[in-house]
């Protein structure tokens, strides 16, 4: 009987052999073989708790496993095989070690019984992702990371907080539904909807993710939003409040997607966008929402990872990143592979029938119809519209096709195979979820009794895209990508950040420096004086004669006289006069008088 | 022809409601009505393409210089 490991601990390990392997070949075959290994030790898991061991005593659960952890730790299992594929050419071992540790820490939390193992993971999550930013190595990048992992030690902060009020509360550390009241449960939830991007707390997402490398921004739009539309899942089911913020965030998305002119934050705008479905459908709660929210996160995590797998195979071919540079160079003939990929990407996430989005979006608009919330039905319904409109359309027609620019075609080919094979592959999943989507309802937490496939949701879905589709070709023109920024959330710690940076810098840098200057003068008298304490009154008069004497003859203009001189040589000699202890002797009776008259004095005084 | 077999299509969607769908587990009125997704969505596209538009245009958009 072969005993499973913790998913988290294969990856983590896994990473530890990379740089141990000599040739490539060998390289290649770890990083294809650690999700695989993990695949069958997933297979192997029954439900139930165990991994469970002693910390300060407390206990630290590495395995709850039930139908919720096990739907997600599949798919990131798959993804992170799929991925791996994409980035196998990739020649840098710290970007797979980041990997292997970002993957195997989405693993730890998605599996994790208690609040204590949860932050440990959550916290590795966070620093492993940040390095698939750096490993671009620009300075676009090397910024985008610091505010990220700025953001995301945030989050963490928070999370800690939490626990920390919820365990002194409650004095138990397990992590399970928790109720929406109090601090904790509040600084908690910050915590999750930070990392499941909910506006106004998003904007590490659309900043950091188009700045990462080719691959890497692979792996990061599958793990940190969907690990925390997991455990929003499991700690805070049916709070009203995130069905609100759901719906508000699912509209966002495709509200700014419409000014991107990045290919990769536009479509991290519909992360955003479609994390608000989820999160909309854990808010709703319920057997139907928390399906379909789950299955939403199994599907999106496929179509997403293909569609910034397409876009990275332009970057990668092309050089170039922005619509307004891609336009008109005739892309669609140099990679035709590549379009018809992303396209299947695309209408996956559009939710076209017989692909993935399809049937778990439908899911939970359905619920939110069933749980009769119209203003919710209606803005997830919209937010479709704007997926299509420019995952599906804008996107695609301005990257491979466009009126020709006059810079004319450029030289570009299809990208290496195995980018291909992994599209290849991830395309085939979305087509084989939608058009038997019991593969995935079978996984789903609850039973489902839904079907996607009534004449009325196909023809609903057609019509819906078909005249999202005459709405593009009306406004074709007005959609062009032009070559602006625009403003969100991060505005409110970039700008101000310069701001504050300079209020440290020149205002508060100078008032130390003037506290510390004086503090130094003061120390450097005092020693002066302590040298020896029966000539300082002495020395105390002459230093102030002497700046006296100095500030009248600058007042009448004679900058140094004799008399100053005179005074110094006078008080130096007096400095040179050495501390003899029997020279001093004064009679007793005066000191003990003079002690005497002073304490005298404080209780006249006191 | 591309637009008129655009247009055909678009046309067949909007019967194939009528004819086609049962319209039985309709939660809210706008459920019933005939081609009501084909409105939606021109409708919905077209004003999500303006009011980002506006948006950007008085707002948001900044040269792509703006935070260095």
């Amino acid at each position: 009987m072969i005993k499973p490991l913790p998913p988290a601990a294969i990856f983590i390990l896994g990473a530890l052999l990379i740089p141990l392997a000599r040739t490539k070949r060998l390289k290649q075959l770890i990083l294809l073989l650690v999700p695989a290994v993990a695949f069958l030790d997933l297979l192997y898991m029954s439900h139930g708790i165990y991994w469970i061991y002693p910390f300060l005593g407390y206990e630290l659960v590495l395995g709850k496993v039930d139908k919720l952890s096990m739907c997600f730790g599949y798919i990131f299992v798959i993804v992170a095989f799929l991925g791996m594929i994409y980035a196998i050419h990739v020649k840098e071992d710290g970007q797979h070690i980041a990997t292997f540790f970002h993957i195997g820490s989405s693993l730890g939390v998605v599996f994790a019984g208690d609040l204590f193992t949860l932050l440990i993971f959550w916290e590795i999550m966070a620093v492993s992702g940040v390095f698939l930013i750096w490993y671009q190595r620009d300075k676009a990048a090397l910024d985008a990371g610091f505010r990220y992992i700025l953001v995301h030690l945030f989050g963490g902060s928070c999370l800690l907080a939490g626990i920390i009020i919820h365990v002194v509360n409650r004095g138990a550390i397990e992590f399970g539904p928790i109720e929406y009241e109090g601090l904790s449960s509040q600084l908690i939830l910050i915590a999750f909807i930070i990392n499941a991007a909910v506006p106004p707390l998003h904007a590490w997402l659309t900043d950091a993710y188009p700045e990462g490398t080719v691959t890497g921004s692979v792996f990061l739009t599958a793990f940190v939003t969907k690990s925390a539309v997991y455990v929003l899942a499991r700690a805070f089911p049916g709070v009203e409040l995130l069905m609100w913020l759901g719906a508000v965030m699912a509209v966002y998305g495709v509200v700014f997607a419409v000014l991107e002119n990045d290919i990769r934050r536009l479509l991290a705008y519909h992360i955003v966008s479609q994390v608000g479905y989820m999160v909309c459908g854990v808010g709703i709660g319920g057997e139907m929402a928390i399906d379909g929210a789950t299955a939403h996160a199994f599907c999106h995590i496929l179509y997403k990872a293909l569609l910034f797998m397409g876009a990275g195979a332009v970057i990668y071919t092309t050089g170039k990143k922005k619509l307004n540079q891609l336009e008109g160079i005739g892309l669609y003939k140099k990679m035709p592979i590549t379009l018809t990929l992303y396209m299947i990407g695309a209408f996956s996430i559009s939710g076209v029938p017989f692909f993935n989005g399809f049937i778990s979006k439908s899911m939970v608009v359905s619920a939110a119809a069933l749980k009769h919330e119209p203003v919710i039905e209606l803005m997830l319904y919209l937010a479709s519209i704007g997926t299509f409109l420019h995952t599906g359309l804008k996107l695609p027609y301005y990257t491979f096709f466009g009126r020709p620019s006059e810079k004319g075609e450029i030289e570009a080919k299809e990208p290496p195979f195995n980018m291909l094979l992994a599209m290849g592959l991830t395309s085939f999943l979305c087509i084989l979820i939608g058009c038997y989507p019991k593969i995935l309802y079978d996984i789903l937490p609850y039973p489902v009794d839904y079907h996607p496939y009534t004449p009325d949701h196909v023809i609903g879905a057609i019509q819906l895209l078909l005249l999202t589709g005459a709405a593009f070709w009306l406004y074709i023109d007005k959609l062009r990508g032009e070559p602006t920024i625009t403003l969100d959330t991060d505005w409110f710690y970039r700008k101000p950040a310069k701001a504050f940076l300079w209020l440290c810098d020149i205002p508060l840098n100078n008032f130390r420096l003037t506290v510390q200057d004086f503090l130094s003068k003061a120390v450097g008298f005092l020693t002066e004086l302590s040298k020896n304490p029966y000539t300082a009154p002495t020395v105390l008069v002459l230093s102030t004669q002497i700046s006296i004497t100095k500030a009248l003859n600058g007042l009448r203009g004679q900058p140094y006289p004799d008399k100053v001189v005179e005074l110094k040589k006078k008080l130096k000699g007096i400095n040179g006069i050495i501390y003899i202890e029997n020279r001093y002797k004064n009679p007793l009776a005066l000191n003990i008088s003079l002690v005497l008259i002073f304490l005298l004095l404080c209780t006249l005084f006191v | 022809m591309k637009k008129v077999l655009f247009f055909i299509s678009i046309i067949l969607a909007c019967l194939a409601d009528l004819f086609i769908s049962h319209h039985d587990h309709a939660p809210f009125w706008w459920h019933k009505l005939p081609a009501f997704d084909a409105l939606y969505g021109f409708i919905g596209g077209i004003l999500l393409i303006i009011v980002a538009q506006a948006l950007g245009r008085y707002w948001l958009q900044k040269d792509a210089d703006y935070y260095d």
